[in-house]
């Protein structure tokens, strides 16, 4: 029974690539607005808000900020891959969709509120977000809502992979959406659960199968040395950067440290809270729009941390991406 | 149209190797058959909360949790996580996880659920100063305290597809175990009641002050109910070499989107019939070979009339043939418990040669003319079911499950 894992049933055809991606944080519109001294720019601020979109729809009225947010990002990363909305209608595009806080604001509102509204209380399910982005671009394909805390886009991230390399879609819109504004008291109260600052952010990438490509590994680990573990069989690849994902500064910088005594000097190690604030489920998806902006050769590995858990997925040939 | 698993050999297969049950008619495997079979009702009286502002006062609640034999450690304080350690306790002493985790196995918890640890949020609110409530409630809580429970060394996840949670959860499982991820999965779906979704569902007027009567011409809306439906997932050969006889195999699964309404499912339900058609194929399974539908089946005017269409758009006239349940009137709409529940049901009805009744079914519906097994359990041994759940969010999920053997 030791670690015997059989991959077993689904053919592994080939990998993936990112076909484009939107973003908006509140840093700005898309990875150009990311500041290029983030720690100077961040100083003193605990949260960092995102600008609510203003989508001109009538249906949408209703819909909450993180609504908004959700079914912008998509928009913007449809643009960006030269996708036109009526190409991904229909049951041959995914949806998954990752967030480790997005449902906290219409949550608390309702818990709180003296007098129910029952057009509020749809929006309080997590998967108001994804819904609202599939009735948007007429989605009818596979569909899932991830809320593993921080690493909900590392899993996110390998759902995708495999709903393609399966033949289960022919794109997956990877979405994430994480808000703080609306309970920043609540979290001001609960620091201990998160660090700051936080970064208010919506990501949404566009992957497609890619034949030529290797296959997305992914890997999780939970408990004590959960980071030691998931990296162990890691050492003897050749990667371009580890990008690391953790909700809180002090824990970047303990497995940054770790990570750096794993590998040769020359491997970029790039520290997300460093780099944006923390974001949580974005911030891997943001990782692998940084990872495929800079264009190196070899795989990327993106890891991320909640609580006890890490996880980690092995992106191959990050310079092969944004094919549009 | 897709690749899936079109020949399953039997040991690539992913068996059910333990069960566990937390509902309103039982606690524990054998109390919950027995429920469902002798036509046991578990609603009654919301006690446990004030409901004397709502319409409907009436649930599936479990009045009293019972004691666990020979556990090393208090339960937690979070009354969902307690529902799911309940559950998961039966499943893995069934499947003799224990063993598998001492021999190295890595074990992997996915769970689902439609409110998370809201009660958890709900209770902070009432008594403010208890930092540590807020733990508990975002909706992976739960999940981390089972994880943590169990001493779990794998991947922790936690999915919401609304009420379709418990389904898409095991589907996940099997996904991990497919790629490799780890050796043994603890899946299922968990949710309790509290005023936060009574109230939510109060305002939508969508709970009945009539029985709930799935299928019936004059079945007016759902009633919500509480538990916990956890199963064991390993690969079939790992099952055999460890010496465990699986309760059942998912052979297929899918979750898609209706892309139509935020709350309302879309009268054609092509997401649920897309849904059927990917876990198919992903099965390997052709529609006429299936014997047994697990409806989701809630007792809403639109669900049942919608779900009773698409298996006839998917299945043809081998629809008329299929018998079909819904054991919502049992034990009300248990949310994110509910389709794994009704997994743990098909199995059970493979392994005990019954199928339960719907409850309250008397006066057919022209629209709902499939063949409903009402009144008493049939006797009937279905090798190859269907088990299909829906959502709030346009959240359709199926699962294609077969008898132990």
């Amino acid at each position: 029974m030791k670690h015997e894992a059989h991959r077993v049933c689904y053919p592994q055809a080939g990998g993936v690539a990112v076909r484009g991606w939107g973003l908006f944080t509140g840093w700005g519109e898309g990875l150009q607005s990311l500041p290029t001294l983030p720690a100077v720019a961040m100083q003193g601020q605990r949260l960092l808000p995102v600008a609510t979109p203003a989508l001109a729809s009538e249906r949408l009225r209703r819909a909450t900020r993180e609504c908004l947010l959700g079914v912008a990002a998509v928009q913007a990363a449809l643009d960006h891959s030269c996708l036109a909305p009526h190409e991904v209608a229909g049951a041959r595009t995914a949806l998954v969709y990752a967030s480790a806080s997005s449902y906290a604001a219409a949550n608390w509102t309702f818990v709180t509120s003296e007098t129910e509204n029952a057009l509020h209380f749809p929006y309080t399910a997590p998967s108001a977000v994804p819904a609202e982005v599939t009735i948007q671009f007429g989605i009818t394909g596979p569909y899932l809502t991830l809320l593993s805390g921080a690493n909900a886009g590392i899993e996110a991230l390998w759902q995708a992979a495999t709903l393609l390399t399966t033949a289960q879609c022919d794109r997956v819109l990877v979405l994430g959406v994480e808000t703080f504004q609306a309970c920043a008291e609540l979290y001001t109260t609960g620091r201990w659960l998160l660090g700051t600052p936080l970064l208010e952010a919506a990501a949404c990438l566009v992957l497609e199968r890619h034949p030529s490509l290797a296959a997305v590994r992914y890997r999780a680990q939970w408990g004590t040395h959960g980071l030691a573990r998931l990296v162990a069989g890691e050492r003897e690849r050749a990667l371009a950067s580890v990008y690391l994902c953790t909700p809180t500064a002090r824990a970047g910088q303990v497995a940054g440290h770790y990570l750096q005594t794993q590998w040769p000097a020359d491997m970029s190690l790039v520290l997300l809270h460093e780099r944006l604030g923390i974001c949580l489920a974005c911030a891997p998806l943001i990782a692998l729009m940084l990872a495929v902006t800079a264009g190196q050769p070899e795989d990327v590995l993106l890891i991320s941390q909640w609580w006890d858990a890490w996880a980690m997925v092995h992106w191959p040939e990050s310079s092969c991406q944004a094919g549009h | 149209m897709m690749s899936g698993t079109p020949h399953q050999r039997p040991d690539d297969r992913i068996a059910i190797t333990g069960m566990g049950v937390l509902s309103p008619i039982g606690q524990g495997v054998e109390a919950f058959w027995s429920g469902l079979i002798n036509g046991v009702s578990g609603i009654t009286t919301i006690e446990r909360f004030p409901t004397h502002d709502l319409r409907v006062r009436r649930g599936g609640e479990i009045k009293q949790l019972r004691d666990i034999r020979g556990l090393a450690r208090p339960l937690p304080a979070c009354r969902a996580s307690q529902f799911l350690i309940h559950a998961a306790t039966e499943a893995t002493r069934m499947a003799r996880l224990p063993e598998a985790v001492a021999a190295g196995g890595r074990v992997a918890v996915v769970i689902g659920s439609a409110l998370g640890g809201i009660a958890e949020a709900e209770r902070w609110h009432e008594q403010p100063g208890d930092l540590h409530a807020l733990a508990g409630a975002p909706y992976d809580g739960p999940t981390r305290q089972l994880a943590r429970w169990l001493d779990a060394t794998g991947p922790v996840l936690t999915i919401s597809t609304a009420c379709a949670s418990g389904a898409t959860s095991l589907g996940l499982g099997v996904d991990l175990l497919r790629a490799g991820a780890a050796t043994a999965v603890v899946a299922g779906g968990m949710d309790v009641l509290c005023r936060f979704v009574m109230r939510g569902f109060n305002r939508l007027r969508s709970l009945t002050r009539d029985e709930v009567r799935p299928f019936d011409r004059r079945r007016k809306g759902l009633l919500l109910g509480e538990g916990a439906g956890v199963v064991v997932l390993e690969c079939a050969q790992t099952a055999r070499r460890r010496g465990i006889t699986p309760c059942g195999y998912v052979l297929g699964h899918a979750s898609c989107a209706d892309g139509a309404h935020i709350t309302a499912p879309d009268p054609q339900g092509r997401g649920l019939e897309q849904s059927i058609r990917l876990a198919l194929a992903n099965a390997g399974v052709r529609g006429e070979e299936i014997e047994f539908i697990s409806a989701h089946g809630t007792g809403t005017p639109l669900n049942d009339r919608m779900e009773t269409q698409v298996f006839k758009k998917v299945l043809g006239a081998r629809a008329y043939e299929v018998p079909v349940n819904s054991i919502k009137a049992h034990m009300g709409h248990t949310m994110g418990a509910a389709a794994t529940l009704e997994t743990i049901m098909c199995l059970l009805a493979w392994r005990y040669g019954q199928i339960p009744p719907t409850l309250n079914y008397g006066e057919p519906d022209p629209e709902c003319d499939l063949p409903y097994v009402t009144g008493h359990a049939r006797t009937y041994r279905p090798r190859l079911s269907l088990n299909t759940a829906a959502g709030f969010g346009g959240c359709n999920a199926c699962l294609v499950l077969a008898g132990g053997e």
